[in-house]
């Protein structure tokens, strides 16, 4: 091949510019990323290696059946949506670039629309958290209690910082142990003794207190922060929380924590081992906490929060004089 | 503490303040060029340890190597260390975070995806080479060199300090002297302009990335020789390296450096002071202080853009 000839004629250039190899055509790229999914699905279900001897898990995962099992799966996906007509992926696209909703934006736009709609779903859900559980085995019922229902109101919480305030706030969960150390401590569960023992309802108030009291002491020095500064400070925070829950044996009972916290009680009820009972607590939390913060967000307050969200320099000057001087 | 106690623990904190030092650039030239915090930087930082240990455990230096086979050996795990942190660098770059840019997304979902990126990294290493620490093979003989101030100086603190330091000269030269390193500055300064300039920008960052890995794959291998390689070694040092790049200014190489030095010293030094169990307190405590007094860190941030 002569160059001179090349750099001549543009449009040879701009052919040879045009040229994309074999290996570099999209679809052998999607081979080459499906290929690697199929590695690295080969190292995630292959067996637990140990110390003793590094290898023996790449050895066991990369000489065995798994490899071709799942490099040939990945193989045969790729092949799939390359070769088999329309595949959902091109539906999908297809459906965007003909300006069609996709079935979320819809049932959106439904909503908008049809304000009734949205408090009949609202009453089938809370209908359908009261009395579906019931058939739920045991197991399940305790991962609606642990799970879905503490990560659920954690949720709500969080939402409020980084969702409406928009602070990156990292250290959101020390929070979370702050309120439980306080609850132990007031129903006397630490190894320290409270000046009174309270009821675990009235502890919540109290919780809740000490958490606002611990979150001014770590507003102060950070509301000079801004973006990811105050992402790293309070993940700081948060380490720091976590270590002194640690370590201080005296007061938090170190690592073995505080076990022996009452159950909640009141009026002469008490909730004791069984599930259910704590899900319809929570369940009212929740659904009180969605009503309040709902109607926060449309308060002063919380377009003072959107407001610092979309630009802080500019929410300093307005927003937050009228919420002072109002 | 008396003094020669002192001296001993600077030594230490100098000498584990110089890896903080070298991850830390791994954090600020990212953040530099992404404004993204790379959380999963920490664990380019682990499965540089790993990279490390397998090279030294297929090479498998005897029981006391002569000095030659010695730096031959550090070279090695230093090399693997590089290579498996730049591997993971660019394949984090590549799989996690470009898609993401192409797209717009909002910077909350790179640095959810960058946590993610980070839990699964970590959870694949404890899979696939067991979830117990392990001793990195010894490639030289851990001796004295030489004492100073009553402090006594070992082979592994000289190899760490020396090597952390080259990496960093290093690099200074490279983002200062280079065109590469001119790439980095301007898409740090103002990406779109950078680009209108001719700067090829996803070039830039993906190397970016590789640089960020090598050096923080290197100091895991460094960081393994010192303590242990675990699956989640790179979690603290991870966080207390970011936490050095934001004390020293974020986006700013030579505040990373001082940042880190300054972190690791203040973590020895709140052994002997508070006990060992409140090691990582006191460097946090140093951030959220400094941060009160100077809140774009001590030598102040070099982002172009500010969020």
């Amino acid at each position: 091949m002569s160059a001179d000839v090349s750099v001549k004629d543009p449009a040879a250039r701009a052919a040879r510019l045009r040229h994309v190899a074999w290996y570099q055509q999209p679809r052998m790229k999607r081979l080459g990323a499906m290929l690697a999914l199929g590695v690295v699905l080969t190292m995630m279900v292959g067996e637990q290696g140990n110390t003793r001897d590094i290898f023996y898990s790449l050895e066991t995962s990369f000489t065995g059946v798994n490899l071709w099992v799942c490099v040939g799966l990945a193989v045969a996906i790729w092949a799939v949506r390359e070769f088999a007509g329309t595949s959902v992926s091109k539906v999908a696209g297809s459906a965007v670039a003909a300006g069609r909703a996709l079935p979320v934006d819809r049932v959106r736009t439904m909503l908008r629309t049809q304000p009734k709609l949205k408090w009949v779903l609202a009453v089938a859900g809370l209908l359908l958290a009261l009395f579906a559980p019931y058939n739920l085995t045991g197991y399940w019922q305790t991962v609606l209690v642990d799970q879905v229902a503490t990560y659920a109101l954690l949720a709500i919480g969080l939402n409020v910082v980084i969702g409406w305030a928009g602070l990156l706030d990292l250290g959101f969960v020390a929070f979370f142990a702050v309120g439980a150390y306080s609850a132990a401590f007031w129903t006397g569960a630490l190894p320290v003794d409270p000046p009174v023992v309270l009821n675990n309802f009235l502890v919540i108030p109290v919780a809740v207190l000490t958490c606002l009291i611990a979150g001014v002491l770590l507003g102060a020095p950070t509301l000079r922060l801004r973006g990811d500064y105050l992402a790293i400070v309070t993940l700081g925070f948060h380490e720091i929380v976590y270590i002194v829950a640690k370590n201080a044996d005296g007061f938090t009972g170190g690592s073995a924590g505080a076990r022996q916290i009452p159950k909640f009680s009141a009026f002469g009820y008490e909730w004791s081992l069984e599930r259910m009972p704590y899900w319809y607590l929570l369940v009212t939390v929740i659904v009180v906490l969605i009503i309040v913060f709902v109607r926060l967000e449309h308060s002063r307050v919380g377009r003072a929060w959107t407001a610092i969200r979309e630009d802080e320099v500019a929410a300093a000057p307005t927003v937050w004089t009228r919420c002072g001087s109002s | 503490m008396s003094l020669n106690e002192f001296w001993d623990y600077l030594v230490l904190g100098v000498v584990l303040g110089s890896i903080y030092a070298v991850i830390a650039i791994g954090y600020t030239l990212v953040y530099g060029v992404l404004q993204l915090i790379n959380f999963a930087h920490s664990e380019v930082f682990m499965l540089g340890a790993y990279g490390g240990l397998i090279s030294l455990t297929i090479i498998a230096p005897g029981d006391s190597p002569s000095a030659l086979a010695s730096v031959g050996y550090v070279a090695l795990g230093l090399a693997a260390g590089g290579l498996f942190g730049a591997v993971t660098a660019y394949g984090l770059e590549k799989v996690a975070y470009r898609p993401l840019r192409r797209r717009g997304a909002p910077r909350l979902i790179f640095l959810i995806t960058a946590i993610g990126a980070s839990f699964f990294l970590y959870n694949l290493a404890g899979k696939l080479f067991g979830r117990d620490p392990l001793p990195m093979p010894d490639a030289y003989e851990n001796k004295k060199v030489f004492t100073l101030f009553g402090a006594d100086l070992n082979v592994t603190q000289l190899l760490l300090l020396g090597a952390a330091v080259v990496m960093m000269i290093g690099l200074d030269l490279m983002v200062n002297r280079t065109k590469l390193g001119s790439g980095i500055r301007a898409v740090s300064q103002d990406a779109e302009v950078a680009g209108l300039m001719g700067v090829d920008i996803d070039k830039v960052i993906s190397r970016t990335f590789v640089i960020g890995g090598v050096l923080g794959g290197a100091a895991g291998y460094l960081y393994g020789t010192f303590t242990q390689v675990k699956f989640d070694m790179g979690f603290i040092p991870g966080i207390t390296a970011f936490a050095a790049a934001v004390v020293g200014g974020i986006g700013n190489i030579r505040g990373a450096m001082l940042g880190g030095m300054m972190l690791g010293i203040v973590e020895t030094l709140t052994v002997p002071v508070f006990g060992g169990e409140w090691r990582h307190v006191g460097a946090f405590v140093v951030l959220i202080g400094v941060l009160m007094f100077r809140p774009t860190g001590i030598l102040g941030e070099r982002v172009g853009r500010t969020a």
